[in-house]
Order: C-alpha cells, then structure tokens, then sequence
C-alpha cells in the first residue's frame, strides 16, 4: 500500500513514468508521486518449495533431505531455495551474508560503522556547549578522547573514504588539554608549597635558600655556636620515694 | 565529503553531513548518520532499484516557522542592540565603552541570525522525502528542500523504471462473453430472384 510521507495515510495512484501530483485524505496535502512497477509484485513473493532430494541428486548443505537448486556465489555449497538469498543480484546462503555483513565488513553488505573520529572530536567540544561547567569537563574527558584516538587510529572511518584529519586534530587537541592540565596541576602544587613555606614568590624562596646555606656555612668555619639556653618547657618531675618494709610512711 | 567514491555518486547531503544519498551499482545507498552535531555512527541501507515501489514528496511548513522564528530572534537582538547604543550615548567613561562593545556584539548576533533567515528562504519550501519497497517506508533526511526532492526524483525515476520494465503486467485477457465479436465477412445479399413467371 502506498501511503503519504508527513501522515502515512494511504494514497492511491498508477505506475508512470513521471511523478503525479495526489491529495493525501487524511492530511490534506498534496503529495507528488512516483510509482513504479515494482507495486505490481506481490508482498511476500515466496520462492518455490524445495523439493526432496531423491537418491544420487546433490543435496543442501544446511538441509540434507532437500534437492539442491544452485550453489552460493560466496563459499560454494550447494543451497536449496530455503538456504537461499538474493542479495542485489548474488545467490547467497545465509552464513555468508552474516560473515560478509558482521565479521568482514565487505563494503557492500557493510550494515553500520562507528566513527571513532568523531567521537574524540565530540568528547572535546560538545561539553563546551554546557554553560559554566563545559570547561571543567573537556580536561576530564581528553585523556578518554586521546584514549579512542590511540586505540582506534586504525578503524574503518566509514564507508565514505575520509581523510585523517578530525583524528589528527582530536588526538592533538586531546594532547595539548592534557599537558595544560598537567601544567596547571604544576604550578598549583608550586604554589601551594610556596604558600606553606611563608612566601609567596621564587625570588623569596630562592632567597631565603641561598641565605640558609649561606648561614651554615658561616656555622661550620667559625667556631662552634654556643649551646642554647636550657630552658625548662615543661615542669620538673616529682619523685616519689616510697618506704622500707617497717618503716612508717613519710608524712 | 566526497562527491562520488567507488561506483557511488551522491545525490543529496544533509545538515553538517549527519546522512547522505547516493546512487551506484544498481542501488540507492541511504547513509544516516546518528550523534548529536556530529554523526557518531553511521548506519547503510541499501534500496534496490528494481524493488523500489514509489518515492512521494510532500511538502511541509517547517521552513515558514523557522524563518519567523530566526527572524525574531534576529529582531529581538537588533532591538538590544540599539538599546544598547542608545545607553552608550548617554552615558560616559567605561560605561559608555562597555555598552559600546555590548552594542557591537549584539549587532553580530542579529546579523548572523538574519543571515540565517536568507539563506532559509533562499534553500526554497521544506519537504518529506520517502522511499517506499514491499519491505519498508523510509524517509530520507539528507532530502528536506523540494527543489532538491526534484532534482532527485528526475535523477534516480528513470533509472528505476528501466528497470522495471519487465515488471508491468501484461493485460489480463478478457472473458469470451464480454471480447469483441469478429465482425461477420460482409457478404453481399443475393440479388432478389424473381419469381417465375406464371403461367
């Protein structure tokens, strides 16, 4: 049945050899339309019934008891009409088809692709759609990009040849997120060092370095310093003194 | 993205080349491409010339309403913008500067905006492409304007007609009570006797 495009109402035209203009009932457009011949075939065109395999006729590979019709253009075993299939002009046997389709790829009987391409190049920018957060995310989601780079620079990109480009641009964009971040993680700990330490720039910290060195060196040719003061930091501990067998106890 | 590769050559390409349509080795090679901007997977599909049954065209008012729309949007951001220059004028020192470049930025949006709104109604009526076989009903993104749904079906019609030629059935005969009757030889009536003459 042919039905409209925007409502999948029927519609109702004849074969031509150009397209007809035709009102669709149920949504009151008007749908231009080409039918071809093709609407004259049956919906289920079935082939015909294999027949049994009598006594020294070749048989199917995957139905013994069956009378073979025609051998698969692919592997070569013999197929009855059950075992097999038309594929864009091919005789195929259905092992062949899921090999060819799923395992192998072949161009034409590939059924769908991932473009790991893309996706590196995804992770990269489409957090950049998220307001405020989307530049907290990309650093998290570049050593993922890089990852897919990496593991897949050797995957199919498609049926369609492509260039190189969007994995290279992905893996060296992935790259330079990730050496920023580590030179932000850097600097971060520097500064968090710096600020544990009292000071707050390198020339301070490199200042006060030279002078502690130079300080122990000063120690080591001059004589020995003085001890430091004793000072008591804590009280003086009490003795107890406990008494002889016999005697009577201290007051 | 090329325009032709193997026996393929492409006949419609959708927005951001998130699908495609091609036509080569007997069949049409429906690329759709599935992400968000940027296709991450891609799925084939494959219709055979000699199995397609129709592709129907209708069109749609989408396009109307995206161009309003955008032209709004464009008309709203124009509008900022002159608020914006207009509170550049009156004020002074980095105010004025920063309702200046406020103004300027707003003034892009609108024009990028009513760019889009051109180019919309330039690309012509909006439409819904289907292809049709005993198998499925699918409908092609990367055809959305009729002006290339045209293009298309006067490229790919005759192609799938020609082969399908051997598929238009042959009348069915007639039944003998309603067929045409030979018409009879004409024979031309005998000359009338006469009779004889009485005695």
């Amino acid at each position: 049945m042919l039905t409209c495009p925007k409502c999948y109402g029927p519609l109702v035209a004849e074969p031509g050899t150009r397209p007809v203009d035709v009102g669709c009932r149920s949504c009151a457009r008007t749908v231009t339309l080409q039918v071809f011949p093709a609407l004259y075939r049956p919906d289920h065109a079935a082939p015909a019934a294999s027949r049994v395999a009598i006594e020294g006729e070749a048989a199917c590979f995957y139905c013994p008891g069956k009378a073979a019709t025609i051998a698969c253009e692919g592997c070569g075993s013999y197929l009855c009409n059950d075992c097999s299939a038309d594929w864009f002009g091919k005789k195929l046997c259905l092992s062949c088809i899921h090999s060819n389709r799923e395992v192998r790829g072949a161009t034409e009987f590939k059924p769908r692709t991932q473009l790991y391409d893309n996706i590196a190049l995804g992770m990269l920018f489409l957090p950049l759609v998220i307001p405020l957060y989307g530049l907290f995310i990309v650093p998290m989601a570049a050593p993922f990009a890089l990852y897919f780079v990496i593991r897949h620079r050797k995957a199919s990109r498609g049926l369609v040849p492509r260039g190189t480009f969007r994995l290279w641009l992905a893996g060296i964009l992935s790259t330079l997120i990730l050496l920023s971040l580590c030179g932000v993680i850097g600097y971060g700990i520097n500064r968090a060092r710096r600020f544990s330490d009292g000071l707050k720039t390198f020339s301070e910290l490199r200042a006060a370095r030279e002078a502690a060195s130079g300080d122990a060196a000063g120690n080591d040719e001059d004589e020995p310093a003085p001890p430091p003061d004793e000072v008591p930091t804590t009280a003086p501990r009490r003795r107890i003194v406990l008494p002889h067998p016999g005697e009577p106890n201290p007051p | 993205m090329k325009k032709a590769f193997g026996p393929y050559k492409r006949l419609a390409r959708g927005f951001l080349s998130c699908s495609s349509l091609w036509i080569g080795d007997g069949q049409l090679l429906y690329i759709r491409g599935r992400g968000i901007l940027l296709p991450f997977s891609e799925e084939y599909i494959r219709f055979d010339l000699s199995r397609i049954r129709s592709v129907s065209v209708a069109r749609t008012y989408t396009w109307i309403f995206t161009s309003i729309g955008t032209a709004a949007v464009s008309a709203l951001f124009a509008w900022l913008s002159l608020l914006a220059s207009q509170s550049a004028a009156e004020s002074s020192g980095d105010d004025s500067l920063f309702t200046t470049y406020l103004a300027g930025g707003l003034d892009l949006v609108a024009a990028f905006t009513l760019a889009l709104v051109l180019v919309n109604v330039s690309r012509g009526p909006s439409c819904v492409f289907m292809i049709q076989t005993s198998a499925r009903s699918e409908r092609i993104r990367s055809v959305r304007r009729m002006r290339k749904a045209r293009q298309v079906l006067a490229e790919i019609g005759p192609d799938i007609y020609v082969r399908q030629v051997n598929m238009i059935p042959s009348p069915p005969p007639m039944p003998a009570a309603l067929a045409p009757q030979p018409a009879a030889a004409f024979v031309p009536s005998p000359a009338p006797v006469d009779p004889p003459p009485v005695p």
